[in-house]
């Protein structure tokens, strides 16, 4: 594959968007009955669907992957949060063997769970748990993130008090010039990937992850990059929630205030 | 079975030290760990002690780099490949301590991913280099990485020159190529080859409190390599894997902070200075090992050397004078 550029000098990348262009998001909230709370995200082609149980009984029982904390943590003050990370056997290029339990699967579970214990009140749930589980039904780069923005919006659905919404978003460095909101081949070919998830009102990182390498000169403006496209992802799904709750509310005879 | 858990008294204790800028083991909020760095008989075994050695107090890190001969990966024809196993021994806390804790939970997923990303995803070792027939044979190397303690904390931050260390004092054997033939020479014939290493990432963790008196929007209090309890209590920590010419290899920070980005870029020139002290370190160990194996000096190789120095039996103190001035005449 050789003889194509990441970022042409026209500042056009291989799908046509400029340096600074998040992807199309798409998405929809309350899409299964019986969570009590759900949400399908799609974030350019990476297409994630997020299901939300709780706050209920806690059971020690956990599918293979799941993450949750370790005993030792006092579940008589706060809610303990369960999450899954699952990336179904046909959302990736070659056909994936494990959909959860492999390693990567738990590290994403991981930090889900950590991003999430940050950003729900889970002090007004003691002695409760919730799960979150999250599934990947095409993964086309920025995989993490369409999880937590999947998350939010179902965790919203789900009437769970949270302190924000938590909004994340890719960018990475192509010559010399920050990019934000990175597909598959960017991102396997390219260079490193920051993810950043923020809580959108405050600006609150909750969670950084950065792989490859790079100079620690060029950290800040591809930080901030990111932080902006946090940002406009939080009005878009701002936007979705409110259409979707003056749907419901003016099914129910409330007035649109 | 389960750690013993820090009790609120305790936890209440920790904070209120920090708020005056005092840690549990008297050290200041900037100050590491003393890290002890030493090398097996066999080549590309490191054992890395932080805290004082062989307490109470102390986390060790052993790692093993050993080489097989596989098939590259599809993806990757003319690539060797680098396996990173990190397993947690039963003795290295209770929370291990049955078989089911081995596996090490949330704990050992991260360490693992977290030297993945610094060692393996950085291309740190150069593994084109590891190639002896392309789409058929490369070298595959496997490096274990056992923690024997983790009651101290900065289990992560040892844990990277460990492996580091392993990986810069291993050496595979050699192989030459005369037209379609590949021959291996074993040690016996010829001396074995090191790995080629571009560059040396190093963990650093930072824990993060927060200020009681003020708001969450206070400037936060930092800790550099936070013990096992100020883990327990902190807020929120960043690791950082950079090397010493201030690349970010890898970068992970989680929990409820109010970071901003200065933070992250005073921190990151922190973690490189770490980078290039743990690098020299490597170094001056590796030039040391390598004089002692040349000279022949087998009995002064290997960690039952190293272990002897530290032995109770052999403790010689230079006689020091003491001071009486301050002692209160009674």
């Amino acid at each position: 594959m050789a003889g194509y550029e990441l970022l042409s000098e026209q500042n056009l990348r291989l799908d046509g968007r400029k340096a600074d262009e998040l992807r199309r998001i798409q998405c929809k909230l309350g899409v299964f009955g019986q969570a009590d709370g759900s949400a399908y995200l799609e974030q350019g082609n990476t297409k994630v669907l997020a299901a939300v149980y709780g706050p209920h009984e806690i059971y020690r029982h956990g599918a293979g992957g799941a993450s949750r904390p370790t005993l030792t943590a006092t579940s008589n003050e706060q809610a303990v949060i369960n999450c899954q990370y699952s990336a179904a056997v046909f959302s990736s290029g070659e056909r994936k063997r494990r959909p959860r339990g492999d390693r990567k699967s738990q590290e994403m579970s991981m930090h889900l769970r950590q991003t999430f214990q940050a950003a729900i009140k889970t002090e007004l749930y003691p002695r409760s748990q919730i799960d979150i589980y999250v599934e990947i039904l095409q993964a086309d780069g920025g995989n993490y993130c369409a999880c937590v923005n999947a998350a939010t919006l179902a965790l919203i659905d789900a009437g769970i008090p949270m302190k924000d919404y938590v909004c994340a978003c890719t960018a990475s460095l192509m010559n010399d010039r920050p990019v934000v909101d990175i597909n598959n081949l960017e991102s396997t070919t390219g260079g490193p990937e920051l993810t950043v998830a923020v809580m959108a009102k405050s600006g609150e990182i909750v969670l950084l992850e950065m792989s490859q390498r790079f100079h620690v000169d060029h950290l800040e403006k591809v930080m901030d990059l990111a932080m902006e496209g946090c940002q406009n992802i939080y009005h878009i799904l701002d936007k979705e929630v409110r259409a979707h709750v003056s749907k419901r509310g003016s099914l129910l005879g409330w007035e649109a205030t | 079975m389960r750690d013993v858990p820090l009790s609120n008294l305790e936890r209440q204790f920790l904070l209120d030290a920090l708020e005056e800028s005092k840690r549990l083991d008297g050290r200041s909020t900037p100050q590491r760990r003393p890290l002890e760095l030493h090398f097996g008989r066999v080549e590309g075994t490191a054992l890395v002690s932080v805290g004082e050695t062989q307490s109470d107090h102390a986390s060790l890190v052993y790692a093993q780099a050993s080489a097989s001969i596989a098939e590259p990966a599809v993806s990757r024809p003319i690539e060797g490949m680098l396996n990173i196993f990190v397993t947690y021994c039963g003795s290295a806390a209770a929370r291990f301590a049955d078989a089911a804790g081995t596996a090490g939970g949330d704990e050992a997923v991260e360490v693992t991913r977290l030297l993945e990303r610094c060692l393996k995803e950085s291309r740190c070792l150069d593994l084109e280099s590891l190639c002896i027939v392309a789409e058929e044979k490369v070298w595959q190397i496997r490096l274990d990485v056992n923690i024997l303690s983790a009651a101290a904390g900065g289990v992560a931050d040892a844990a990277s020159v460990a492996a580091l260390a392993a990986l810069a004092h291993f050496k595979r054997p050699e192989v030459t190529l005369q037209g379609d033939q590949v021959t291996i020479h074993p040690v016996s014939e010829r001396d074995p080859v090191a790995l080629a290493i571009h560059h040396y990432p190093v963990l650093s963790t930072f824990a993060f409190f927060n200020r009681q008196k003020s708001g969450s929007n206070a400037e936060k209090i930092v800790c550099v390599d936070p013990t096992w309890q100020e883990e327990q209590v902190m807020a929120g920590k960043i690791v950082f894997g950079v090397n010493p010419y201030r690349e970010i290899c890898t970068l992970h920070l989680a929990g409820q902070l109010l970071i901003d980005k200065s933070v992250v870029l005073r921190y990151a020139h922190v973690a490189s200075q770490h980078a290039k002290s743990v690098v020299d370190l490597i170094k001056n160990q590796l030039h040391e090992d390598t004089q002692k194996r040349l000279a022949g000096q087998t009995e002064e190789i290997g960690f039952a050397f190293a272990f002897k120095q530290n032995s109770i039996l052999q403790n010689v103190k230079p006689a020091e004078m003491v001071s009486t001035a301050n002692l209160e005449h009674v």
